[in-house]
This record gives C-alpha cells, structure tokens and sequence, in this order.
C-alpha cells in the first residue's frame, strides 16, 4: 500500500485556476478525508489523483511514481463515485467482473475472485441481480466490491454516502470503516458531511476555496483550528466570532473591548495582533463574570431544543451569538445578561483570520 | 551555474508536461473523429457537396445526366425560367404550390390542433385508442394517399362520388384529376394523413405548459377559448414553429402525392414545382413524362424556388430556440 | 361536475366520430382492393360475391378484363401459334384437346384474386423484399451512425461539437427535392452505385439530423461516471461502447425508430429515380402498378394494401412506442 503525495499540484480550466498549489501528503494504509464546502476543490483534487483530470502543473506520487501522466488504469486507483456508476444492464457479478474482464483475466479466476470479494460484502445471494433491483446499500457495497476486485494500492470515494438515508449512512460509515481496518489499504474519501469526517478519518484534509486549509486528525482540528475558516466550519452550530477593538493585557488576565463598548474579562493574556475571538456554544456558559450585557443591550432570537440540550441565539450589538444550555435551562427573562467564556477553549485571530497560539501555549509559553 | 541549471530543468519538465497533455488531448480528438467521421462524411458527401456540384451547372447547357457536349451559358438558364415556353408552367407549377401550401398550413391546426385540444382536454381510458387510430394514416405512403384520393374521387368510380350519387345529388361531385381537387381536396386529404403527427407535436407542448397557468387564469375568470387564445397558444410557440417548418417544407416538395394523381403520367393538373423539377432533370428517363427542358433548368429551378425556403425555414428554426420559455 | 362530464362526452363523442371517419378510407380501401375493376362503377361497402369462372367467357375478353396476359397463357397451355381472342374456352379445350380443369386451374386466380395475383405476378414480392432490407438497414446502420456520432457529441465538450450538431440541423430544413439532380449525379457517377439498394439507404443515413438529436441528447444523460469507470477499469472508449452504451440504447433508438422507419419504407421520391423496375421498392412498384395497370383499379388497390399491411402491423404491435415517441420528439423539439 502506498502513499499519496501532492507537491504543488494546480488545475487550471482555461484561465480559471480552481486548485492553487496544493502540497499535501496522504498517508499510506489510513483513511484521510477531504473535506470542504461545496466548490472548494475537493472532488477535482480526487479525480486529478484518479487520473480522470489532467493535473495543469506540480507533481503527483502514488508510492514512488509520478504518475501524471499514467493513465487512470494504470496509477492502481480505484474509485467508488457517488452514484456508484454501475452499469445498469449488468448484474452484480458482471458489474463485479467488469474490472477483471478489461485486464484479461482467465474466466475461472474471475469466478472465482467475485464470489471471493462477494462473500466479503455479504452480496453472495445478489449475485444475479441487476443493480436497479438492489437498494441503495446493497448498491453501494457493489461498488466498493467492483473496488476491491481489483486489488488496488488506493482507494478513492466521492461522496459515496450522499446518496444513502440516514440510518443507513452510519452503518455504512462503520461498514467502510471496518473494511479500511481489514484491509489496511489507503483510502481517500470526499465528503461535505463533517460528521462522516470527524467519525471516519485518521486524517482529515480542510478544504476552501482551491487551498487546503489545515490538515490533521478529527479532534486536533476540532481543537486547534488553524484558522477562522477551519473553525467556523468545523463544528455545529458554529463557533461564535466576536470581534473586538482594542485588548488590556495585564499579568495573567486580559480585558477585550468589543465593537460596541462592552468588555470581557479574561483571566489569560491575550495576543496583542488578535482581532476577533472565538468561542464554541458549549464554552459559554449563562451566569458566568466574564461578560456582562445590559437589558437594553440585547434580545433572545429563539432557541433551538434538541431534547437533553438547547441552543439558545442572541442577538448583541455586534452580532449574533450562539448558547448551549441544557435542556430546562433557560436565559433568564430580565436584568443583564451574564455569560462565562472557558477560558482556555477561546481562540484568537489575526485581523488575516490566522489562529494565534493557543490558550493553553499562551498561559506557558509567553515571553 | 547552480541557479541556470535548476531553470533549466524546471523549462525541460514543463516542456514533457505540456506535450503529454497535448498528446492526451490528440488522442481525444482522434477518438471523436473516428466516431463522428462515419456519419459526417455521408452527411458531407450527399447533402452538402450537392450544392458544389450543382451551382456550376446552373450556368451550363447540360441536357440530361449523360450529356458530353456541356458549355457555358451564363445565366441563360435564369432567364430562360421566365421566358417561354417553361415560363407558363413554371407559373403555373408556382402558382399551385403556393395555394396548396397556404391551404395546407390550414389543416395544419385544422386536423392537428384540434385533436391536439380535445385529446388534451379527455379524460377517458378511449385515450389510447383514439391516439393510435388518428396516428394511423401516418403509416401510408404519399403514393397511397394519392391513389386512395383516385378511389374515392374519381369520376364515375371513385367511392365517394358514388355515395354522394346514391344519395341522389349530382353524380360526379368530385374529379380526381382536376385541379380542385389538387389545391383543396388533396391538403385535407395530407391533413388528414399527418393529423396524428402534428397533434403529437401541439399535444407534447400542450403537456408542457405547467397546469398552474391554465389553473390560475380560470381562477381570473378567463373562458376556455380565452385561455386557449392567452395561455395555451403563447405557451405552444415552439410546437408551432416546428410544425410550420415540417408543413413548409412537405408542402413545397410534396411528390408522391402528386404521382399518385398521376403527375407523372400526364395529369398537368397536378404539376406542382417538385414535379416541375423532376421532370426537367428525369422527365424523358421515366414513364410517362416528356422532356420539357434541361437538366441544367431543373437544377436552377429547385435552387431559385427552394433556397429562399431554407433560409426561412432556419430563421424559424433560431426563432423556435428563442421563444422556449422551459 | 355536471358541466365537466358533460364536455368529456361531448368529445368522446366528436373523437369517436373523427376515428371512424378516418377509418373509412382504410376500409373502403380493403373492399377495393378485392372489387372486379369491372364492377367499380358500382357502389360497394362490402366485397361483393365473384362469378365463378365460366367456360363460356371469351379469353379475349378476360384479356382486357382481367389483365391474362394472352402470350403467358398459350405457353401455359402449350398453344402453338395466333390465338384467336373471340374463342371461348370450352371451345379452346375441345380445339387444342386440352383439360377444361387445366384451363380453370390457370385462370381461376385471376377471376377470383385478380388484384393480388396481378401484383404478385408482377414483382410485388421482390419488391417488398427489397423494402424490408432498405428499411431494416437505414434504420439499423443509421442508428449506429448516430449512437456513434452522439456518443463523442454528448455533453459538448469542444466547441467543434456544437458545430458538428448544428450542422446536422441544416439537413432538416433542406428540401429533398431540391438536391435530388446533384445527389443523383454523385451516387451514379462518382459512387457507380446506379441502380443499388445500397444508395437508397445511404440517402436514409445521410440525414443524420434526427439520429444526432436523439441520441445526442439521450447519451448526454447517462451518468459520465459510467465512462470514467471503465476508464479507470482498464476499459478503451470502444469498450464503453460496446459494453456500456450500446446496451443502453434500447429507447432512444425505439424512439429513432419509430419515427423514421415510416419515412424509408415510404420513401417513393429517391427509390423513383435511382432504381430500375427489377430493383424498385414498394412505393415506387405502387406507382408503376398505378402507371401500368392504369385501369386494373383492383390490382393498383391491391398494391396499396399490401404495401401498407407490413408497416401497419408493426405500429399496431409497437403502437404504444410510436406514440410514445412521436410526443417525446415533439417536446424536445
């Protein structure tokens, strides 16, 4: 099994350059995501890998080969396409067989080969079946077996599970799973779904705008986000931005003057280049000393009520900002509103939207 | 050395990158040629490369197809449409197209458009039924549809004439040979015959036209003719362009009709322009017809009397493109 | 609710009417076909009963009555030498010493049948078998031509495709008639292929506008996933043909079919011009039969019908594709 490796990969249309410069590393023998918006990149940055785009310029390595311009056969990809693509007039096995029958394969070992993968997949009783007459799952499980007939040294899913219902997406997400860990192989997988991402990756890759934003495992990037965008993205409800005019360092606390006047107090030094600060839902908490809004100065938008939790919006003088509580906790009606921010889960930006060193890097490492 | 060596390598690997994306993308090319040239060179050799061949004859005095002895006579050829003795015919010729296609264009919406409202209009499980009966006069020849004319309508044995005579009016109502017959009878008969095609091409627009237009203009009080005239008819446009194309360009060529009535065997009544041409350019070569002019005068016929057709006839294709609202 | 069922019957009422109307030609035609031509100053709405063949009739008379072709008929009977018209035919039994059953045999079918026996004895067959070979391959090479045509078009990847596609367009609205004297020069002169089936259904093919359309635009909505798949399969693009796309085709060429396959088996113009007699298909038998037998209304009926039966069958037994077809052609346009 190999690994992928991108350096300084662009793919131009014409004179529209979608991907910029992409460097990236995808391990071998682990799952990594790409993930992104829509339009950031990521499906044509997996059909460049495929060979189903021409890469405009920079290198691509599958192991130790270059192979840009190895045609898509031969680079030792196989793909699973969102709509599995298969051919409609097939049944399981020829569709299974497909792969084999193009290299040339003795009739005998292919027979042999689709019943061994078919077992694998649970698709045995399916095996004369045409694809319209299979659900959605079972489809999805011939195309991963039309992947793995072929033995090959990656794997690639665009959005495979786009397609699927609910439920079925997660036993499906822990079927692709289970397979990855058996067969050790590398696997790229595109999705938007960050659920998808942060339950199935080692290592997801942070997509927008033809840039990979950051790269690392689910909860580093939950956690340490590398910038504005990766942490607005990341999580939901996102992650509340409040940005602020001037900053009062003193020793180990801080006062943040908001746009608009009011002020948090923080018991931690701030970065003197940061201009807004961000914190997530569940790190704030309602009756806390760390901000204090007046009555006048804010109103309650509604509250979405997800059972054990809720998620309250605000609306303040520079914006909205999101709340979880849980469930039966309410704001309280009237007087100020006072909320305590977690201290060491608040993120500071630049005025370029770049994390500045974490809290937990800023209470040690200040010089 | 160092930094002139390294740019040197970079212009070498850009130079392999681009030649394997250009080889890659003559490769493509190569594979759509080899799969568009079948058809295209056909396409090319017979309906195009005809013109080539038939514009420098316009100005020749070839005979007939095997005529060695070919000069060159300008536009003599023009003239000599206008001129006797082909000038009569030719108006003649002229004259009865124009009406025929003028009443043909009628029974376009007569048969067509009608049956297309009243099978929009049905609720029934007959739908089905009616559907393939009115499709079913499309199976028949045009050679048919002109002897079928000559069963019905012929004086003395047509069918029709004996229905009427035996109902006691006058016993031949009807000639089969005359030219009322050709410039009135012979469209309701082609109406008759392309009633099924044309009401699949209003019923298809008809079905096109979202239900909540038709739904809000009777909840604004609009009649049904009203909202036949306001909210059906604006909505078909294309379906009626595409007719009126299909309807021009069978009116003007119509043949085989013509035949039928036998257009070739002397019934001048029946000589439209398609006969006109085809006896120029085959006239003393089949049965019937007598040579009554060059081939060189057939060619510069169909190409006065038809080309100002294709234009119109691609004007109203682009203006169809345009007027799709869906 | 009232008001609304009363409309429906209203023109269940006026289309039915409309459908047996148009039947009526079809019918009368039917009894025509098998009404002596000399009984057709008569009106008939049923096929009227024949007279048995009686020796008494002059062979003469059956000559212009029945259209006997007198010299076929002495072969026949192995009659040296004139034949004198005026004789009957128990008087030529008994004159040449020939069985009276013999002379039935011969001449009963055209009493009885004259309109199909005429047709038949004058080429309807070859006819009708050079027409389902026309048919049967423009339909079937032009459809491959436009599955291929359409599986390189589809989705215009270049802008040289949109050209190639508009192009086709032209063919539409270009009049047969008017290029028929310079299509006759190319296929006998420079193709050699005068008298040929063969350039029968290269004009067929040649009008690549309708097949263009269909499949272009069929194969423009099967998922390209399909390609790329068996690109990264190992697959050529022949391969996605063979294997893939073809096996799709089922209806877009169902609709390419029913369309066209109406338009060759009736074509009269281009069969008219370049075939000979030996070699005509139906149409153009139709109108020579309608040329010869100017007055054997019976046979000239005849071949009508016949000549309509096989592609009547057809749309009765595919109706449901046909119209199917004809309405999806009309919504795309």
């Amino acid at each position: 099994m190999s690994q992928v490796t991108l350096s300084n990969a662009v793919k131009r249309y014409g004179a529209v350059e979608v991907l910029h410069g992409i460097d990236l590393e995808i391990a071998a023998n682990k799952l990594t995501v790409l993930l992104g918006p829509s339009g950031c990149g990521k499906s044509t940055l997996l059909r460049m890998i495929a060979g189903l785009e021409d890469i405009s310029d920079g290198d691509l390595r599958i192991g130790d080969r270059l192979v840009n311009d190895v045609d898509p056969s031969r680079r030792g990809c196989a793909m699973v396409f969102q709509n599995y693509a298969l051919y409609p007039h097939q049944t399981v096995f020829k569709n299974m067989a497909f792969p084999l029958k193009m290299k040339g394969t003795p009739k005998s070992e292919i027979e042999l080969k689709v019943r061994e993968t078919a077992k694998v997949l649970e698709l045995e009783p399916l095996l004369d079946r045409l694809p319209r007459d299979l659900s959605g799952g079972q489809r999805q499980r011939v195309a991963m077996g039309r992947a793995m007939i072929r033995n090959p040294e990656v794997f690639l899913f665009d959005e495979p599970l786009s397609n699927l219902d609910a439920e079925l997406r997660v036993k499906m997400r822990l079927e692709i799973a289970r397979l990855q860990k058996e067969l050790g192989a590398t696997m790229i997988f595109v999705t938007h779904d960050q659920v998808e991402a942060m339950t199935l990756a080692d290592q997801v890759v942070i997509m927008n705008g033809g840039h990979v934003q950051q790269v690392g495992a689910p909860l580093d990037i939950y956690n340490h986000p590398a910038n504005r965008f990766v942490a607005g993205f990341i999580g939901s409800p996102s992650m509340n931005f409040l940005p602020f005019e001037s900053v009062r360092n003193a020793e180990n606390a801080a006062v943040v003057r908001l746009e608009g006047g009011l002020e948090i107090a923080l018991d931690r030094v701030v970065p003197d280049t940061a201009r807004t600060l961000g914190v997530r839902p569940e790190h704030v908490s309602v009756g806390g000393r760390n901000l204090t809004i007046p009555e006048d100065q804010f109103t309650t938008l509604g509250a979405e009520h997800l059972g054990d939790r809720a998620y309250h919006y605000v609306r303040l003088p520079f914006g909205d900002i999101t709340i979880l509580q849980a469930e039966g906790q309410a704001l309280p009606q009237t007087g100020a509103l006072s909320l305590g921010l977690n201290a060491d889960r608040v993120h500071f930006f630049d005025a370029d939207g770049l994390a500045l060193g974490q809290a937990s890097d800023q209470t040690t490492g200040t010089t | 050395m160092k930094p002139s060596e390294s740019s040197a390598r970079v212009a070498s690997s850009e130079g392999t990158r681009t030649q394997a994306a250009r080889a890659r993308s003559r490769r493509e090319f190569l594979t759509d040629l080899i799969y568009i040239a079948p058809q295209y060179v056909i396409y090319i050799g017979l309906q195009l490369l005809p013109f080539a061949i038939a514009l420098p004859i316009i100005f020749t005095d070839q005979v007939d197809f095997l005529d060695q002895d070919v000069n060159w006579v300008g536009f003599d050829n023009i003239a000599s449409l206008f001129q006797a003795p082909l000038d009569d015919r030719l108006y003649q010729a002229l004259r009865r197209t124009v009406i025929f296609s003028v009443v043909n264009y009628l029974m376009v919406f007569l048969f067509g458009f009608l049956l297309a409202l009243a099978m929009f209009e049905l609720v029934s499980k007959l739908k089905g039924i009616f559907f393939t009966i009115i499709y079913m006069p499309w199976m028949l020849s045009g050679i048919g549809v002109g002897l079928i004319m000559v069963m019905l309508f012929s004086t003395d044995t047509g069918s029709f004439n004996l229905i009427v005579s035996e109902l006691g009016a006058d016993g031949n109502a009807f000639d089969a040979k005359s030219e009322t017959t050709a410039l009135f009878v012979l469209p309701f008969m082609y109406g008759w015959k392309a009633a099924g095609f044309n009401m699949a091409l209003f019923l298809g627009g008809l079905l096109a036209i979202p239900t909540e237009t038709i739904e809000s203009a009777r909840m604004d009080g609009a009649g049904y003719w009203k909202r036949v005239w306001y909210i059906y008819l604006p909505q078909i446009v294309p379906s009626i362009i595409i007719a009126t194309i299909f309807s021009i360009i069978n009116s003007f060529g119509i043949f085989d009709e013509l035949v039928g009535l036998g257009a070739l065997a002397g019934n001048q009544n029946a000589e439209f322009m398609s006969i006109f041409i085809y006896q120029l350019g085959f006239g003393s070569a089949t049965m019937g017809g007598a040579k009554i002019g060059t081939l060189a005068q057939g060619i510069t016929a169909s190409l006065v009397i038809f080309l100002p057709l294709v234009f119109l006839a691609f004007w109203l294709n682009r203006l169809q493109k345009k007027m799709s609202y869906h | 609710m009232g008001k609304a069922s009363t409309k429906n019957t209203l023109l269940i009422v006026v289309l039915s009417a409309y459908c047996l109307l148009t039947l009526v030609p079809f019918y009368i035609l039917a009894v025509r076909a098998f009404t002596p031509t000399i009984q057709s100053t008569e009106l008939h709405l049923w096929i009227p009963e024949r007279r048995d063949l009686s020796m008494n009739s002059r062979i003469g008379d059956l000559s212009t009555i029945y259209n006997v072709d007198a010299r076929a008929f002495r072969n026949a009977m192995e009659i040296k030498g004139y034949l004198n018209p005026q004789l009957k035919l128990s008087q030529i039994a008994e004159q040449y010493g020939i069985e009276p059953d013999r002379i039935r045999d011969y001449l009963e079918p055209y009493v009885q049948y004259n309109g199909i026996y005429t047709i038949v004895n004058n080429g309807f067959v070859r006819s009708l078998i050079a027409t389902i070979v026309v048919t049967g391959a423009s339909v079937l090479v032009g459809a491959l031509l436009g599955i291929m045509t359409g599986s390189a078009l589809a989705g215009f990847r270049r802008r040289w495709h949109m050209f190639v596609y508009n192009s086709y367009l032209l063919n539409m609205i270009i009049p047969p008639m008017m290029v028929i004297l310079p299509q006759y020069i190319i296929i006998t002169r420079y193709l050699g292929l005068e008298n040929s089936l063969m350039s029968l259904i290269l004009l067929h093919i040649k009008g690549g506008a309708l097949s263009t359309m269909v499949f272009t635009s069929y194969i423009a909505t099967v998922p390209r996933e399909l390609k790329e798949s068996v690109a990264m399969d190992g697959g050529k693009h022949y391969h996605y043909f063979l294997y893939i796309l073809l096996p799709l085709m089922g209806t877009p060429f169902a609709v390419f079919a029913s369309i066209t396959m109406p338009w060759f088996w009736n074509d009269l113009l281009h069969a008219l011009v370049l075939l000979r007699p030996d070699n005509y298909t139906l149409p153009a038998f139709v109108a020579s039969i309608g040329g010869t037998f100017t007055t054997n209304f019976e046979a000239i009926f005849s071949g009508v019908l016949l000549s309509l039966a096989p592609i009547l069958v057809v749309y009765l037994v595919f109706q449901k594709l046909f119209i199917r077809s004809a309405m999806a052609g009309a919504v795309k346009g």
